[in-house]
Order: structure tokens, then C-alpha cells, then sequence
């Protein structure tokens, strides 16, 4: 993570008035000098970025291959009809943008694979899983194990959802916690519209506690939410062994 | 002594009546995928071979993986 550098404009003061008092100048000039990577643009994506670029990180690198689509509107609250159709991470920089200009977006319309990963992960301070398929995480997961970078974990469907905080060489990997999962599994996703929104949010609050250093990132935890019974439960990962993280 | 299996979310745990058991064959038991549960023992990831004993507490939770 960078340092503390740089000024805040008087625009930028004001933007920021209603959270400077929460965490300082000193916090919002660390949040202004963080790149986050942003895997997926859907529906736990939306709610990650407006977040992210409204609170005032540096720079956002978005990755996306998925153009806009009637059944997405549903839960990805960064598009609307008039976009259907049309590359999601091009949509979300223009909206974005809009949102809070002081934030350099970079939108990459490109799927995730091995050789276009390791540039994008290499270049921010946090990646930000929030994709929909098992085969994908597992390539970003092992591009941030190469790199040493924390990858901020989620995922949903119907009323449920599941957050954790990878950081290499202290927790398990996403591959060792969920080994047993069927990679090559793709299938639509089937969550009610809110649930993305609430995971996504608890996925920025990840983001914000590692840039920030404050309070306790789920690291060795896995946060499970039931929306159904309103709880979250924390599971705790004492042991793990992993052919990935262990090599 | 049976396994006793906490599944995330319900309140009450499952009692399975078996001395030893893999994992595979007690998330077929309980009527679970196990491509879409996570087995902890401990704070320890279990994999499908692993056994559990009688006496024994585990934690299953289900895994999702949209986005």
C-alpha cells in the first residue's frame, strides 16, 4: 500500500466532509492513493464500484467481457434500458465518472484469463473478487497469490451469500477453502436483487479496512449471511492445506 | 457417540448415527452436494476422503457462487 501523499482539493474536502471526520485527512489521502481492481461488473460489481468511486479510492481498474442485458437490470443497479446491449465496464466508466470525476476508472472489456490478469493485478494495492464463476476466481486467486495482493472474496444466490479477505501467506487461499467446488460450473445466477447489493457492500467494507488499516478484515474467516433469518454467522478457518498456496 | 453436523443457518444441528464416515458419503447422508458445501472440523478444511469419527462436531455451510 502507498503512502500518505498528496493534498485534497476544496471540492474534495467538501465531497468528503460527511466521512473525513471519521477517518481523517490522513485516511482520505490513503484512500486517494489506492488502486483497486474490480473483477466483474454485475450485480455484487455495481454495488462494490458506485461505492468505491463515491467514497473517493484513486483509481479502479474494472474488468468485464458481459454486455448489459434485460435479466441483469434486475440487480445491477449501474444499468438502465438504454444500455442494453452494451459493454458493462464502458457503461460503468461513464456512469462513474460522473459519480465522482476525481477517481481515474479504467474500464477493460476483456474476459479474465491467464495471460491479461497478472498486469492488472500487479498494478493495485487490492483486488476485488465479484465475479460469477468458480473457474475465473480461481485464475484472478492465483494471479494475487503470485503477486502477494489481498483479494476481497464473494459470492450469492438466492437469499445467502459468503464474504472473506485472502491475503497471501497468512490465510488459506480461494482454492483450498473451496476446493470441493465444481469449477467448471457456469450457470445463471438465481438471487434475489438485493443480496448482490448486501454482499457487495460488505465486500467494500473489506476494501476499506485493508487500505485504511482499521478494524478486523475477515481474514481466516468467512462471513455467512442468511438474509432470510437476518444473521451473519463467522466461521473461523483454523487449518488448511492447499497444492496452490502451499507449493 | 453419533457426528454431530452444525449446517450454517439452522438452528438446530443433525445427528448422524455412524462410528466413521468420509465426508463425501455423510454429505450424500444429509442429502447435500457436496460441490456446493464446505466442511470444517476444528477451524480445518475437510476434503471428501477425510473422515470423521463418532463424537465428533462438524460445521457445513453452503458455498455460492454468484455475483
Amino acid at each position: 500500500m502507498r503512502g500518505v501523499t498528496g493534498t485534497l482539493s476544496p471540492e474534495e474536502l467538501e465531497r468528503y466532509s460527511r466521512q473525513i471526520p471519521v477517518i481523517g485527512v490522513e485516511g482520505q489521502l490513503r484512500l486517494k492513493n489506492s488502486s483497486i481492481l474490480v473483477a466483474g461488473a454485475g450485480g455484487l460489481g455495481s454495488a462494490v464500484l458506485y461505492y468505491l468511486v463515491a467514497m473517493g479510492v484513486g483509481r479502479i481498474i474494472v474488468i468485464d467481457e458481459g454486455l448489459v442485458e434485460l435479466s441483469n437490470l434486475q440487480r445491477q443497479i449501474l444499468y438502465t434500458v438504454d444500455d442494453i446491449g452494451r459493454p458493462k465496464a464502458t457503461v460503468a466508466y461513464h456512469k462513474l465518472r460522473k459519480l465522482n470525476p476525481n477517481v481515474e476508472i479504467t474500464p477493460v472489456h476483456a474476459r479474465i484469463t491467464e495471460e491479461i490478469i497478472d498486469d492488472y493485478v500487479k498494478s493495485v494495492d487490492v483486488v476485488v473478487d465479484a465475479l460469477d464463476n468458480w473457474e475465473t476466481r480461481f485464475i484472478l486467486d492465483k494471479a494475487c497469490w503470485r503477486f502477494g495482493k489481498p483479494l476481497v472474496h464473494a459470492g450469492v444466490g438466492e437469499f445467502y451469500g459468503q464474504v472473506t479477505t485472502i491475503i497471501p501467506g497468512k490465510t488459506p487461499c480461494l482454492r483450498c477453502l473451496f476446493q470441493g467446488v465444481d469449477k467448471a460450473e457456469k450457470k445463471p445466477v438465481i438471487v434475489m436483487g438485493h443480496i448482490p447489493g448486501l454482499l457487495g457492500l460488505l465486500e467494500v467494507n473489506e476494501v476499506i479496512k485493508i487500505i485504511l488499516g482499521v478494524g478486523e478484515p475477515l481474514t481466516n474467516k468467512l462471513a455467512l449471511f442468511n438474509a432470510k433469518t437476518n444473521s451473519l454467522e463467522i466461521v473461523e478457518i483454523k487449518k488448511f492445506e492447499c497444492q496452490v498456496c502451499q507449493e | 457417540m453419533p457426528v454431530k453436523v452444525n449446517i450454517a443457518g439452522e438452528r438446530k444441528p443433525k445427528i448422524v448415527e455412524v462410528s466413521r464416515i468420509k465426508v463425501k458419503d455423510l454429505l450424500a447422508e444429509l442429502g447435500l452436494n457436496p460441490t456446493e458445501y464446505v466442511v470444517l472440523k476444528d477451524g480445518e478444511i475437510l476434503v471428501d476422503d477425510d473422515e470423521v469419527v463418532d463424537g465428533e462436531a462438524i460445521t457445513v455451510f453452503t458455498v455460492k457462487s454468484g455475483g
